[in-house]
This record gives structure tokens, C-alpha cells and sequence, in this order.
């Protein structure tokens, strides 16, 4: 069993001694899940010198399904699992996200034993969604992620967790559904020559993008679904294929306008799935689009730039705006998020080497700022289970430490120079402001968006923690509101250095994406 | 990053840009040990602050020392390096940068000296001393970057900290919202400076200064004329922004909400001064069209700026609007060509309106020592003030020195480059003409008022008879560092002789960097210092003989500055809130809405009414599920039939037995024709 | 008419009487005794064409076994109408339907 099997199926491994943990001893759980996230994140780390010719580092492959079609050829399905710098940083971020998540979860009560299950379930999917290269086999990562969040959000979630777990549900499914076309199209079109000439039908990503690895380059077979000039319903097969995809990751991402799952499912969800969901789940949209997307339509992908870098925008100024109306600090958070996640279509829309850069860089740096403004949320929420911006105020006073940390977290989200979201804002700018594929209009457009988000951040800031805190309205949250715990320390110093360590000094990091990047590039753009 | 790029092979050069660099490092990582040990360190945190800043300033001393006048290092490292996308920390010690950073330093550390006593009894002080160090840092590394975006990420970060710094107080709402205000206003220049900056940074293919300066001295620059004029405004833009031009004026008096020596630091060398000096390292990238805009918005800004002056009750937003007044001339300057006079000019300000804030600070303490039992009077308001002279003389003297610079009269610093701006501007309006007549006239204007409104000021302080107020002088910890900056006001700062600033001495080291100046005119010059000369007398006098409604006469126009504050609350802030409520309704109710309604028009949420789902229910129940349900029935009648063939009697079943073998018998007999 | 021929037809007549006992007869007995008669019925068959199969004596040995046979079944018959009778008092087939108790 290869390293990166290990890393996708140590949760799995690590479910079994969470079964076993008798009732009254439900305390272990958490120290288990931790420990298997811990382990995983060791793994992961340990992977970053990993050494290997071209943009895949590692590289695991067994044949999993052979159908023999008769005279039609074969058709193959592989347990493929690849790791390049993209994957890397994305697998790393999810197994910090993960070990942030259970010891965010520290007291969580409830049915503690179904909530860990979950909990490292979820933690399967994600890094398997993240390193699966077959087409089918990421789908199957892709599906099972649905379940434990759902469940997640429908059993530990708020009030109106029910409204919001169906939701995801359904619109999640309806991505899948999209992508699942596709899948079935893919399936037989691309052959990867079997002995004796006859046809294999293969989803190996890495033969279908021509990277090089895994194999010979699988060729597109002519007269398949998605040869180039092929039409279904008088569309060009390929557009459509990409506009399909598109729509099933935009949806993850999310982009608007199908985004209005996301803060229904931030607000009901516990503080620890809003870390996941903010901090992970949505960087799968991010990676569908590099990796599925353009990697199984680049034509299409860089007739469509200014189509994708348009709807970037939109979410750009459209979820800053909307952010800046709301009153409940969760649901504000989130629309930050849709407004940040904009950048990432904009960067790689613009098809420079900068924006994509911008694109992955975003990716991570969201994860790291958006988990932790929910927990900065979520420190709130625990203590006086009220999230109305306008009835606090004045919280410096009680609480200078957390109005410390806080300030780091929305100087963060409004991309300070120095932290670690100003270097991909900056990057997918870059990139964007060069592109010849995009109307310059659309990044001198998405810069208003800086504007916009440090306006609805501070507004946030100054009624939280300036003023004076007034007894009157709420005295009994004076006793409460008390600082930060050494268990919240301990989730959020760590996000704060990596905020800044990627802000300050992002050159490593950035190296580590070179390969990956160029290799994509010049698939996409030759 | 060239390969030629890198730290400067010479020991010399090396130690000089080391020396640099490390300046604002070091700052950084004090600031951050104050914070960190703020518990342990008290009252030390600030000795610690204090001494950090003097040894700036002495390296600081050291670097003019070695690069001055014509000298430069440059030295890079890198910071983003990749293929196609190369991002350096370049940065260069020259003239400009380095007396730069002497005034920087400088008068940081005698704001730390200040901060010492003015601050005693504050808490939290370790917090102040990190955000100072963290915006002294940011504003050397503005001075110190030649390659743009770096320059951007200081920019930024000075914005952050004057946030930091505007909103120290936390538990005074207003402070709050003034620090909102700063750093949003900042923040819509910035916008502007950032897409500047990358627009250049992708058509003319390098964000480096130095670069650009070279492409742009043999007209290979790349741009066309349309878009380097839209550039040039973009990044003018965000001059606007830090150096508080109207529009993007509103957020400097409010700014006045923090503590007093952090007005005087970001009023005197830095923030403000910022843009004028980015504007002074990127005029080479200014089309005419974008000079005569940034002359005419300095002209404005400077006379709409000393008109709201005029109207003024508190000590400390006079100030900030001769600030803006100030800052208004440095732009016309720009614009007009003199710019080694603006630069001048920024040198010569940042003395004599850090002593007028540190004084002014003075007698806010004072008044608020006096006013203890009072909490409700204002200790800023200048109606409530008078006849301080006899009981705080020091602080007079101290208070009218730099007054007078700032008046512009003639053997004063500020009268030296006032007037190189205003010749430069008249000499301009000249040759050019267009909209430099309206520019110059403005700024003239603006220059004939300042005396006025400070002879205002002055006498609502100082003058009058005494109010029987018990106030202190000065301390002596807070007297030095006005000792020290007050005679920076007298002309021998700029120049020996009093009347030609073009002599200037310090000139030698701002004019390189600044691409030379306009010449101006001799006549033309002799004329303006001779009418200055006259009209700030006149001023002064105009302003002396007003003493008595001074203190009666309310101006609603002037106090509100013009209505321009609410005019940009009613124009973008309201706008813009409406909008974003509106995107939430429209979000909620129409996309949010419309998935509710698929999910209503699928399965009705209480299973009544009408729904995909009710449809398919009936669909099912009565069609899908009845022909089951027929076909079951059928099964179920054909299977009574077949029950009583099965009545449990063997004999029965005997007989179907024989029958069927009967059957079978003749079949066979029939078939096969016999058995 | 040979034999073998009038020994056939009597199997046959013996034979109808045995089914026309065995539909009829409601006692369990007489049923019993109609089966022995249709055995019997077909053992002359199995005679009669063995004396015209000469010199095979496969009919005849075949016969034995099925008046062995027949003797072992009507033991076992007796012995269930017994219990039958025991169970219900009667020995009515057409009662009999029940197989559970």
C-alpha cells in the first residue's frame, strides 16, 4: 500500500477503534480522531520533498475494473491515485483542516461516537477527491463526500438544519448529476490502445491530459461524444461539456448565482463543519475546474475565458455587496466567501501564468481565512449563542485578545498586504490585468471589490469591538464573554502564522506549484 | 530578477543597503517584542520604543551621510520569483529616500519622546507602541521600494496602521468609526493605485521604478497615449487618497480622533506625505493632460481646504485642515512642474506642523487637566480656551514660531517653499495656460487665507484676556521635542538667504530623484514673494483685527467643511448601502427565491398543494401503482379459482390425475398413431 | 384367445375396479384395498407378457418385487389408517385435510 493510499484511507482505518470505544469512554473519541488527522497531516508533510521527475510527485496505480465490451473494445477503470503540487498543498490543507475541525469539535456531546464517524468519513472522501485521477473514482470521492456533511449538518446543525442539510443536498446532487453526463460521454471517448489494436476505453485523467504520467497520452477517438465538431442538440459537444462542468464545480465553488445553498448550510452548520466547509469543501469546486474542466476541454476552456472571468466578477462585487448587508456574522462570512472565491475564476480565466498561480493560491489562502473567521464566529457564538452583529459591541474591552486575533482574521479576509489572501488577490489581479483573454473592464471592475470587502469587514469590526460594552441590553453576557480559552489558542494560532508565514514569504509555497502549473498551462493553452 | 540584480557586490554599498533595509526590520521586531511582553515590559515597553526610533534615526543620519547629495544603492532580494512572474524586493537609497527617512525617523522619535508624557496614564500602551513601530516600518519601506508593488504593500499597511493608531481609544465609538472612515477613503485610492499599478505593471511589462524610468527616458515605454494618461490617473488616485485630496480628503479631520501625537505623525512626515513622495518618485510616468488634473485637484483641495479652516471650533481640526490645506500646494506643485519645491515644501511642513500639533497637543492636556471636574466640556474646544498666553508661555512661543512658518511669512522656512511652489505654479500658468490659471489662482488663494484662519486660531488660544483656567505649561518631556522642532520653522533649515529657496542646499539631494524642477521665472518669482510677503501681513492682520467676532461668529458652511462630507455620505456611502441592501433582497428573495420555488414547485413542503410531487403521487397511485395493484387483483381472482381445485381430498386430485393421464393416452394416440 | 391376452383383459377389468374403488370409496380402507387391487391388476399384466417373452423371466422376478413391495405398503398404510382412526375416530379420507395437530 502506497503513501497515498495510506493518506486517503487512515480515517478510514482510524473508524474502526471509534467503533469500538465503549460508551462510557466517549472521551477517547476525540483524542482518536485527532490522532488520525495528526497522523495524516504528518503524512502529508512528510510528501513536500517528495521527489519525482515532471509535475507528479507520486504516482499510485492498480487495474480495478476490466469490462470487456465484446467487439466493441474494453473498458477500464482504474484505482488511481496522483499527487502533483496542487494536490499537495490542497491535501495538506484539508488534514490541517480536519485536525483544526476535531479539536474544534472538543465538546461536542452529542451522539459523540456518530459525529467522529462522520467526521473521518468526511476526511476519506476529501483527500481522495483531491488525489483520485480516474475519472470514475473521483466521482465516487465526489459522491461520498455528500453524506456525512449532510448528516453533519442535519443532526448538529442549528434551527433550521434540516432546510439547510436538504439544500446542500440537493443542490450538490444536481452538480453531480451534471458531471455524471459528462462521465458518461467521457467514458467512451477516449482510448488508450490496448495490445493488438483493439480499443480501451479509459478514464485515466493523467492519459486523457496528456501529462505524461501514467501511461501513454490516451487519444481522443473521432467520432465520440466529445471529438472536436461533434453537436448534441446542435451545441458543440465540447462547449457543452465544458458549460456542464462548469455548472457542477460553480456550484461547489460557489459562483454565483448558484451559491444561496452556502450560507443557509454556514449558518445552521456547527462551528467545526463550517470550518470544513469553508475551509475545504469549496476548494473542490476550485480543483474539479482546474483538473476536470479545463484539463477535459481546454479548447473550450479558452474560448469560454471571458465568460468564466465575467461570472468571477459578478461573484466578485455581488457577494461583497450582499455581505455588506447582512446583520448575522456567519451569514456575512459566507458571502465573503463567494466574493472571495470569485478570484479564483477570474485567475484562471486569464490564463497567465500569474492568475493561475493567483487561482491555486486562493484556494489555499481562502481555506486558511475563512476557517478562521468561522471560528472566530463560532468563539462568539459559543459563549452567548447570539450571532447579530449589531448586539454586541464594545468587546475590546472584555475580550482583547480575541479582538487581537479577530483584527488579524478580517485584516486577513480584506487582503492586508503581509497576510496571506493579499498575495493571490494580488497574483490573480496580475494575472487578469495582463490577459489578453479577458475585457480589462473585468479585473478594473473586481478591484471595487476591495473596497467593498474592507468596508463590510471593518463595519463588522467597529460594532463588535468598539464602544462601550452596554450592560444594560445584556448583562448576563458580561460573565460570558470572557477571552480566549487555550483550546481556541491552540485552533487559531496556528492558522494566524500560516496566514502570515504564506503572506509574508509566499516564495516557497508558489515554487511548489510551478511544476504543476506549467504542466497545466500548456496543456490548456496547446 | 536579473542575474546583474541582487545585493550590491561593493562592502560599502552592502553595508549602506543593509543598513536600510534593516531599519524598518528592526522596527518591526520591537514592536512585536513590545507587544508580545507588553505585561512585563510596562512603562519600559516605551524606553524600549524610544531608543528603537533614535537608533533609526541616527542610521537614518548615517545613510544621508553616505548617499548624499547625488549617491544611490540599490540592492534586491527576491520575493515572488518564478518563470514569468518575477515580483522583487528592490530598494534604493538615494537623496530623496534617504533625507526621507531622516525626517521619518526623526520625528517619530520625538513623537515617541512626547507619546512618553502625554500618554503616561494610558493603558494598553504597549498596543501603541507596536502600531507605531508597525506604521514608522510601513512608511520607511514606502520611502525605501523602487519596485511598485512592494511600494503597494506598504502603502497598505500604512493605511492599516493609521487605523490601528486612529482607533486606539476602543472604548470611544467615534474613534471607531473616524479609523472605518481613514482606512475606506485610503482604501478607494489604493483601489485605484492597485490597477494603476498592474495595468502599467502588464503593458509596460515591469513594476520597477527604476526600470520604467530608463524605458520611459528612451520613449520605449510602450503605452498608448490614452492609457498612460489613464494610468497616470489611476496612480494619482491613490496619492489622492493618502495625501487626503478632495475628494478623498473626508477621512483626515476625523483622523483627529486619535491621540494627539499620532495627528502629529501622521500629519507631519508620513501617511500624508506619502503621496506627495510617491508622486515625486513617478512623475516621469505623468502625461501633460494628468499634470494639469493633479495641479488643478491640488488647487482646489487647497482652498477648500482653508476656507473650511476658517470655520473651525476645535484647535486640532484647524490643523488638519492646513494640513489638507498644505498638502493641496505640495499637489500643485506636482502638477506644475516644482517639484523639488513640493518636496521642499513636504520637508519644511513636516517640521512646523509636528510642532503645532505636539503644542496644540499641550494645551488639549492642559485643558483637560483643568476641565477634570467638567467631563462635559470639550478640552478641544477652542471657545472654551483664551488668554492662555500669560499662563503657558512657553507653549506660546513654541505655538507661534511655527504658526508663522505655516502662515508663509517672509523669513520663515514656509515662506521659502510656499512661494518656489507658487512661482513654479504662476510660471507654469504662463507658458501653459489652460487650466493652470485656475490652479495657480487657487492655490494663491488658499496661501492668502492661511494666515488668516491661524491669526484665528491663535487668538482664540492664546489671546484675549485670561478665563481663570488653571492650566499647566508644558512639561519639560514634552517641551523638548517642541524645543527641538520649533526653530526647523526659521528659513536657515532650507536655505541661508531668506528669499530664494532655489538655493536651497537640500535641493541638491531632492532635485535628482525628482527629475529637476521647473525654473522659475525670475520676475515672475519676484513678484510672487513680494505679493506673499505683503499678503500674509495683510492676513495676519486681517486675522488679528477679526479677534473680537472670532469667538461670537459661527460659520455652519465653513465648520461643516463645505457640506462635503455629508454631500459624500448622501452621494456614495448612502448609494452604496442601498445598493448592497437591495443585492441581499434580490438575493434572497429572487435567487434564493427561485431555488425555493424549484424545491416548492418539486415537493411542496407540507405535502399540500400543488408540486411535481403531488403530480407524480397521483401519477403513481393511480396509474403505476393501479396496474400493479390490477395486476395483482387478477392473480389474486385466478388464484380463488385455482383454491378449489385444491379442495385437500386425494381422491380428487386422483381423479385429475387419471384424467389428465386419459388425456395424455389419447394425445399420444392421436399424435403417434398408436402407443 | 390366447393366455396371455385373457390374463391382460382380466388385469384391465381388475384394474378399472381398483380406480373405481379408490375415487369412490370414502373409507380409507377401501381405498387401500382398491390400490392392493391395481397392484395386483398390473402384476398379471406383468405376467401375461412374460409368458410371451419366453424364455425372460424378467415379468414374473418383477411381480415378486411388487407383491413384496405391495405387502410393505399395505403394513405402512394400516399402520397410518390406524393412527388416523385414533386421531379422528374415523377413518374418512375427505376428513383428513388437516396436517398440522
Amino acid at each position: 500500500m502506497g503513501k497515498l493510499s495510506i493518506l486517503v484511507f487512515l480515517p478510514v482505518a482510524a473508524m474502526l477503534p471509534v467503533l469500538l470505544v465503549p460508551a462510557r469512554r466517549s472521551g477517547w473519541l476525540r483524542w482518536i480522531a485527532l490522532a488520525a488527522c495528526l497522523a495524516q497531516t504528518g503524512l502529508a508533510l512528510s510528501l513536500i520533498p517528495a521527489a519525482g521527475s515532471g509535475p507528479w510527485l507520486l504516482v499510485e496505480q492498480a487495474p480495478w475494473l476490466d469490462l470487456s465490451l465484446g467487439s466493441a473494445g474494453s473498458l477500464r477503470v482504474e484505482y488511481l491515485l496522483a499527487l502533483d503540487g496542487i494536490s499537495l498543498a490542497l491535501v495538506l490543507l484539508t488534514s490541517l483542516m480536519m485536525s483544526i475541525a476535531v479539536l474544534a469539535s472538543w465538546q461536542q456531546m452529542q451522539r459523540p461516537k456518530a459525529y467522529f464517524l462522520l467526521l473521518l468519513l468526511l476526511d476519506c472522501s476529501l483527500v481522495g477527491v483531491f488525489l483520485a485521477m480516474d475519472f470514475l473514482l473521483f466521482f465516487i470521492f465526489y459522491e461520498l463526500m455528500l453524506l456525512p456533511m449532510f448528516f453533519l449538518i442535519g443532526l448538529w446543525g442549528g434551527e433550521r438544519r434540516e432546510y439547510a442539510a436538504i439544500k446542500f443536498f440537493i443542490y450538490t446532487l444536481a452538480g453531480s448529476v451534471f458531471m455524471l453526463l459528462v462521465l458518461a460521454g467521457v467514458m467512451f471517448s477516449y482510448s488508450a490502445g490496448g495490445a493488438g489494436g483493439e480499443t480501451v476505453y479509459t478514464l485515466n485523467l493523467l492519459q486523457i491530459t496528456g501529462t505524461g504520467a501514467g501511461g501513454q497520452a490516451a487519444e481522443l477517438l473521432s467520432g465520440s461524444v466529445f471529438a472536436p465538431g461533434q453537436t448534441i442538440l446542435g451545441l458543440d459537444a465540447r462547449l457543452l461539456g465544458f458549460w456542464v462542468l462548469l455548472i457542477a464545480f460553480a456550484i461547489k465553488l460557489p459562483a454565483v448565482p448558484l451559491h444561496t445553498w452556502l450560507p443557509d448550510a454556514h449558518v445552521e452548520a456547527p462551528t467545526p463543519v463550517s470550518v470544513i466547509l469553508a475551509g475545504v469543501l469549496l476548494k473542490v469546486g476550485g480543483y474539479g475546474l482546474i483538473r476536470i474542466c479545463y484539463g477535459l476541454f481546454p479548447d473550450a476552456g479558452v474560448a469560454m475565458s471571458g465568460w468564466v472571468a465575467g461570472i468571477g466578477v459578478t461573484g466578485m462585487l455581488y457577494g461583497a455587496l450582499v455581505a455588506m448587508a447582512q446583520t448575522d456574522l456567519k451569514r456575512m462570512v459566507a458571502y465573503s466567501s463567494v466574493s472571495h472565491m470569485g478570484y479564483v475564476l477570474l485567475g484562471l480565466a486569464s490564463l497567465e501564468a500569474a492568475g493561475v498561480y493567483g487561482a491555486v493560491f486562493q484556494l489555499v489562502a481562502h481555506g486558511l481565512v475563512s476557517a478562521m473567521l468561522f471560528l472566530i464566529a463560532g468563539v462568539l457564538y459559543d459563549r452567548v449563542h447570539d450571532r447579530q452583529i449589531a448586539n454586541f459591541g464594545g468587546l475590546w474591552e472584555l475580550m482583547p485578545r480575541y479582538a487581537f486575533v479577530t483584527l488579524i482574521g478580517f485584516f486577513a479576509a480584506l487582503g492586508l498586504p503581509g497576510l496571506c489572501a493579499f498575495v493571490a488577490e494580488l497574483l490573480v489581479y496580475l494575472g487578469a490585468f495582463s490577459s489578453e483573454r479577458i475585457p480589462v473592464i473585468y479585473p478594473a471592475l473586481g478591484v471595487l471589490s476591495i473596497v467593498l470587502g474592507a468596508a463590510y469587514f471593518l463595519r463588522a469590526y467597529r460594532q463588535l469591538f468598539f464602544g462601550v460594552f452596554d450592560p444594560g441590553k445584556t448583562s448576563a453576557w458580561r460573565d460570558k464573554l470572557t477571552d480566549l480559552t487555550p483550546r481556541e489558542y491552540l485552533m487559531l494560532i496556528p492558522l494566524a502564522l500560516l496566514i502570515f508565514w504564506l503572506g509574508i514569504y509566499p516564495g516557497p509555497a508558489l515554487e511548489r506549484l510551478e511544476a504543476p502549473v506549467q504542466a497545466w498551462l500548456a496543456w490548456v493553452l496547446g | 530578477m536579473n542575474p546583474a540584480d541582487g545585493l550590491p557586490a561593493s562592502p560599502g554599498e552592502l553595508r549602506i543597503a543593509l543598513l536600510a533595509l534593516g531599519m524598518p526590520l528592526a522596527l518591526l521586531l520591537g514592536g512585536l517584542l513590545i507587544l508580545l511582553a507588553g505585561r512585563r515590559l510596562r512603562a519600559q515597553g516605551g524606553y524600549l520604543a524610544l531608543l528603537m526610533m533614535g537608533l533609526a534615526f541616527i542610521a537614518s543620519l548615517l545613510l544621508l551621510a553616505a548617499v548624499w547629495p547625488a549617491g544611490t544603492v540599490r540592492a534586491a532580494l527576491p520575493w515572488i520569483e518564478l518563470p514569468g512572474l518575477s515580483i522583487p524586493l528592490r530598494w534604493r537609497i538615494d537623496g530623496l529616500a534617504a533625507l526621507m527617512l531622516a525626517l521619518v525617523s526623526g520625528i517619530a522619535a520625538l513623537v515617541h519622546l512626547y507619546s512618553l508624557a502625554y500618554l503616561r496614564n494610558e493603558r494598553h500602551l504597549s498596543r501603541y507602541w507596536a502600531y507605531l513601530a508597525l506604521f514608522c516600518a510601513a512608511m520607511m519601506g514606502i520611502v525605501l521600494m523602487e519596485h511598485l508593488i512592494p511600494v503597494f504593500m506598504c502603502w497598505e499597511l500604512v493605511g492599516m496602521s493609521s487605523y490601528l493608531l486612529i482607533g486606539f481609544w476602543t472604548e470611544r465609538a467615534q474613534a471607531g468609526r473616524a479609523a472605518q472612515a481613514a482606512f475606506l477613503v485610503n482604501r478607494i485610492g489604493d483601489a485605484g493605485l492597485l490597477a494603476g499599478i498592474l495595468l502599467l505593471t502588464g503593458m509596460a511589462g515591469s513594476g520597477d521604478l527604476g526600470r520604467l524610468h530608463g524605458l520611459a527616458g528612451s520613449g520605449a515605454l510602450g503605452i498608448a497615449p490614452g492609457w498612460q494618461t489613464a494610468i497616470a490617473l489611476l496612480l494619482f488616485l491613490g496619492c489622492m487618497g493618502k495625501s487626503a485630496q478632495v475628494p478623498l480628503h473626508l477621512w483626515l479631520p476625523g483622523a483627529m480622533e486619535g491621540p494627539t501625537p499620532v495627528s502629529a505623525l501622521i500629519h507631519a512626515a508620513t501617511m500624508v506625505a506619502a503621496g506627495v513622495y510617491l508622486l515625486g518618485r513617478i512623475w516621469f510616468l505623468m502625461p501633460p493632460q494628468a499634470e494639469a488634473f493633479i495641479a488643478v485637484t491640488g488647487g482646489a483641495t487647497a482652498l477648500l481646504a482653508a476656507l473650511s479652516a476658517l470655520g473651525q471650533w476645535d484647535i486640532k481640526r484647524v490643523l488638519a485642515y492646513s494640513t489638507i490645506s498644505q498638502l493641496g500646494l505640495m499637489m500643485l506643485g506636482m502638477g506644475a512642474g516644482a517639484r523639488d519645491m513640493a518636496l521642499l515644501h513636504l520637508v519644511t511642513h513636516a517640521f512646523f506642523k509636528c510642532a503645532l500639533f505636539l503644542a496644540a497637543g499641550v494645551v488639549v492636556h492642559a485643558m483637560a487637566h483643568a476641565g477634570a471636574s467638567d467631563p462635559q466640556d470639550d478640552p478641544q474646544d477652542m471657545r472654551q480656551m483664551g488668554g492662555l498666553r500669560r499662563r503657558m508661555p512657553w507653549t506660546f512661543a513654541l505655538y507661534l514660531l511655527p504658526m508663522l512658518a505655516l502662515s508663509g511669512l517672509p523669513l520663515t522656512s514656509g515662506f521659502l517653499s510656499k512661494d518656489g511652489i507658487l512661482a513654479g505654479a504662476w510660471t507654469q500658468a504662463l507658458h501653459s495656460g489652460g487650466w493652470m490659471w485656475p490652479a495657480a489662482l487657487a492655490g494663491s488663494a488658499a496661501a492668502l487665507l492661511t494666515p488668516v484662519y491661524m491669526m484665528r486660531q491663535l487668538q482664540l488660544i492664546f489671546g484675549g484676556p485670561g478665563r481663570g483656567l488653571q492650566v499647566e505649561d508644558a512639561e519639560p518631556l514634552m517641551r523638548i521635542p517642541l524645543l527641538l522642532l520649533a526653530p526647523g520653522s526659521l528659513w536657515l533649515l532650507v536655505a541661508f538667504s531668506p528669499f530664494d529657496a532655489a538655493q536651497s542646499p537640500l535641493l541638491a539631494g531632492i532635485a535628482p530623484a525628482a527629475g529637476g524642477g521647473l525654473h522659475a521665472e525670475p520676475a515672475v518669482h519676484a513678484w510672487v514673494s513680494a505679493a506673499s510677503a505683503l499678503g500674509v501681513a495683510a492676513g495676519l492682520w486681517l486675522g488679528y483685527r477679526a479677534r473680537a467676532q472670532a469667538r461670537s461668529r459661527e460659520r455652519r458652511g465653513l465648520l461643516q467643511g463645505l457640506y462635503l462630507e455629508a454631500a459624500a455620505e448622501r452621494a456614495v456611502q448612502r448609494p452604496v448601502l442601498e445598493l448592497a441592501a437591495l443585492a441581499a433582497r434580490f438575493d434572497r428573495r429572487a435567487v434564493d427565491g427561485l431555488v425555493n420555488a424549484i424545491g416548492r414547485l418539486a415537493v411542496h413542503p407540507r405535502g399540500r398543494g400543488p408540486s411535481l410531487a403531488a403530480l407524480a403521487s397521483w401519477l403513481d397511485t393511480r396509474w403505476v401503482d393501479g396496474l400493479i395493484n390490477g395486476l395483482a387483483a387478477l392473480a389474486a381472482r385466478t388464484g380463488r379459482a385455482a383454491r378449489r381445485l385444491q379442495g385437500g381430498q386425494v381422491q380428487r386430485y386422483l381423479l385429475y390425475m387419471l384424467a389428465a393421464v386419459l388425456l395424455a393416452v389419447c394425445w399420444l394416440v392421436w399424435k403417434g398413431g398408436g402407443i | 384367445m390366447t393366455v396371455p391376452s385373457l390374463l391382460s383383459l382380466a388385469g384391465i377389468g381388475l384394474f378399472c375396479t381398483g380406480v373405481y374403488l379408490v375415487l369412490t370409496r370414502r373409507n380409507a380402507v377401501m381405498a387401500l384395498m382398491g390400490i392392493e387391487l391395481m397392484l395386483n391388476a398390473a402384476n398379471l399384466n406383468f405376467i401375461a407378457f412374460s409368458r410371451r417373452d419366453l424364455p425372460d423371466a424378467e415379468g414374473q422376478i418383477v411381480s415378486i418385487f411388487v407383491m413384496a413391495l405391495a405387502a410393505a405398503e399395505t403394513a405402512v398404510a394400516l399402520a397410518l389408517i390406524l393412527n388416523l382412526f385414533k386421531r379422528q375416530g374415523s377413518a374418512e379420507l375427505d376428513t383428513a385435510s388437516r396436517l398440522r395437530n
